[in-house]
């Protein structure tokens, strides 16, 4: 027998669509109906069939719905950042609010309520209940910097009489980016071996300057406004030759900021074992982040031009530059660092000549300490920022205890090797002193400190690099170091 | 070696405004609600336990299954071992319908949330609107109950309710 293949079959079938199934709250009113009718008709008892009355009116009332025969791709509700209310340091405010309706579908009614999973990372769904049409601000944690999704979302339309669902529908999560914080401006050490014409630093090449290189007998070439009349007054009595003053070079610093993204090692060492961890709290790559917006913030206030790339490899690098926007291109390439497994370099990274490099990581393989002894060969300044964070040992397995001690053994050799080698790795992690006594009175012999911390380790390396080169700086500038 | 307590992985997003109830409260309900059904239906049985527990389960982790099972567990008893003309009928019916209408409003969510006021308020009037049919037609049911069974009507019943349910099911939805 022929079928009829004209235009309401086809339609039909586009109506019921792939997948698409009736409700289980409607199958189950149809079948609690089935039996209360039919347990009460056999006894002859109409109070049975009573108890039928509720669930056949849903069971009507559901007739015509199927889950999937819905072009639902679109989710009921969009969460967005609430621009009018303020935000404080740690939350982040969402407002929730209905889609849009873009067209009145005749055949299909909208769903009254609107049920709404909302899953923060490292936590448990929620769910929230709402009328269709009804607005909910929400509160959600932020990471203390960094970039990930807050929360993720989906929404399903169910009907007052709840036996007409519609399916879930997962949207894009509500993702933010927090820029590093800019601690406090810190020393500069810098190269020895400076370029340019222009900057904060004395370089060791005549020219124009303001660092005094000697007084001499003006010679062809010599500018007049050169001239010390002081000194040619005192030097030449009989006023028959002009003194001048030569001066250093004025120069700019050039640093390199190399970030190891492979890891991003918790706070607390229970967390290390965790696969779903939250991203929220203060890892390495937090500490890492914070220190390079602030060692890179201290060198663009001085003038000096500064660079950033990672040791993953998977972007190109900021290529190094001088001023304000340079810094908030920095902090937003900082900003969106993750962790990314390192990828296998054809040739190392060349830093710009002269250019003090400064590696953030966790120590936790060889790479980072292999570069920092090739740059270090190379005659680059070189400095290691340990980014380990003040650690809380939380570990709840005698094999956790162990690896977490072998780890920070590991780690511990790596960097004194470092340390006999001449590098300097500072701590970048700020110093917790109650977080630090209370490891000390738990037996942990602090195997994973680095030594000094940021501020002081700069400082020192500054000074350090003035002595070395024998001539006094000025306020707020720093010799080379090598 | 003492340890730290770990903190927990993660804060929850949470709503931040009034006019929300926990989810819980409505688990409390469902569980409630057939706790005193069952207890009406099942009472002086050592069985009474089965239902119970079944329905705080179906509250707490509801499932397809639990809830027709719970549900069941109170229909075929009332069916069975309630005296004809038992003045609770109505209410019966309308805590039957209560349950059903939690339990698969819990059905597809998470365990811990919230709903509000305005959508408590929204199922309230659609339940009430098929309350409003059920209930005159359970007053019906009690007044003409004791009537006997009568074979011709069982099957002409159960023809029609099979006719209407093969009708439902195979019904074209738009």
């Amino acid at each position: 027998m022929a079928r009829d293949t004209g235009p309401g079959l086809a339609r039909g079938s586009t109506a019921r669509g792939r997948g698409a199934t009736r409700s289980p709250g409607w199958a189950l009113a149809v079948i609690l109906t089935l039996i209360c009718v039919v347990a009460g008709l056999v006894p002859g008892r109409p109070g049975t069939v009573a108890l039928a009355v509720p669930f056949a009116l849903l069971a009507l009332s559901g007739r015509d719905h199927r889950t999937g025969a819905r072009s639902g791709t679109e989710p009921l509700v969009l969460i967005s950042t609430d621009r009018h209310l303020t935000r404080s340091t740690s939350t982040l405010r969402l407002l929730l609010t209905p889609r849009p309706k873009e067209e009145p579908t005749k055949t299909l009614a909208a769903p009254s309520l609107v049920a709404i999973t909302l899953a923060a990372p490292g936590c448990p769904a929620d769910g929230l209940v709402l009328q269709a049409d009804e607005e909910c601000p929400l509160v959600a944690d932020i990471p203390v910097s960094g970039e990930i999704a807050v929360l993720s979302y989906g929404s399903a339309g169910v009907s007052a009489d709840v036996v007409r669902p519609t399916d879930f529908v997962q949207a894009p999560p509500v993702r933010v980016s927090v820029l590093p914080q800019v601690g406090p401006t810190l020393a500069r050490p810098v190269s020895r071996r400076l370029s340019g014409l222009s900057g904060s630093h004395t370089s060791r090449r005549p020219g124009e300057g303001g660092e005094l290189r000697s007084i001499a007998p003006m010679q062809p070439g010599d500018q007049q406004r050169r001239i010390d009349w002081r000194a040619t007054a005192r030097r030449s009595t009989d006023q028959d030759m002009l003194m001048v003053r030569r001066t250093f070079a004025d120069a700019e610093a050039s640093v390199v900021l190399v970030v190891d993204r492979a890891n991003d090692l918790p706070a607390s060492t229970e967390d290390w074992f965790a696969a779903g961890t939250s991203t929220l709290g203060q890892g390495s790559l937090h500490v890492a982040r914070t220190a390079a917006a602030t060692v890179a913030a201290s060198y663009l206030a001085a003038g000096d031009r500064v660079g950033l790339d990672d040791l993953s490899g998977t972007r190109r690098p900021l290529r190094s530059a001088a001023g304000s926007r340079q810094l908030e291109q920095i902090r937003t390439r900082l900003a969106g660092m993750s962790v990314v497994p390192r990828r296998r370099h054809r040739r190392d990274p060349v830093p710009p000549q002269g250019a003090v490099v400064i590696i953030f990581s966790a120590f936790l393989d060889e790479e980072p300490a292999r570069l920092l002894r090739l740059w270090h060969a190379q005659g680059h300044p070189v400095i290691g920022v340990d980014c380990v964070p003040v650690l809380q040992r939380t570990e709840s397995s005698r094999a956790q205890d162990q690896t977490v001690r072998l780890t920070l053994l590991r780690r511990r050799l790596l960097l004194e090797d470092l340390q006999t080698e001449g590098i300097t790795v500072l701590s970048g992690s700020v110093q917790d002193e109650p977080g630090r006594q209370s490891e000390r009175e738990h037996g942990a012999p602090l195997p994973d400190a680095a030594g000094t911390d940021l501020d002081t380790g700069l400082r020192l390396l500054a000074r350090q690099s003035r002595r070395g080169a024998g001539l006094s700086a000025a306020p707020g500038t720093a010799r080379g170091i090598r | 070696m003492a340890r730290r307590a770990a903190q927990p992985a993660g804060v929850r997003a949470v709503p931040d405004r009034g006019g929300l109830l926990p989810l819980w409260t409505v688990r409390c309900t469902a569980a409630l609600v057939a706790v005193l059904l069952g207890a009406v239906v099942w009472g002086g049985s050592a069985w009474l336990a089965l239902p119970l527990v079944v329905a705080v389960v179906a509250a707490v982790l509801p499932s397809t299954g639990l809830v027709c099972l719970s549900l069941l567990l109170l229909v075929v008893p009332y069916a069975v071992s309630t005296p004809s003309g038992w003045p609770w009928l109505p209410v019966f019916v309308a805590g039957l319908h209560l349950l059903f209408v939690l339990y698969l409003l819990l059905l597809p969510l998470p365990r811990h949330g919230w709903i509000s006021l305005l959508a408590l308020r929204e199922l309230a009037l659609s339940y009430l609107r098929i309350q409003a049919v059920a209930q005159p037609v359970a007053v019906l049911a009690l007044l003409l109950d004791d009537d006997g069974s009568n074979l011709a009507v069982v099957i002409a019943g159960v023809a029609a309710v099979s006719g209407w349910s093969l009708w439902l099911v195979g019904r074209t939805p738009r």
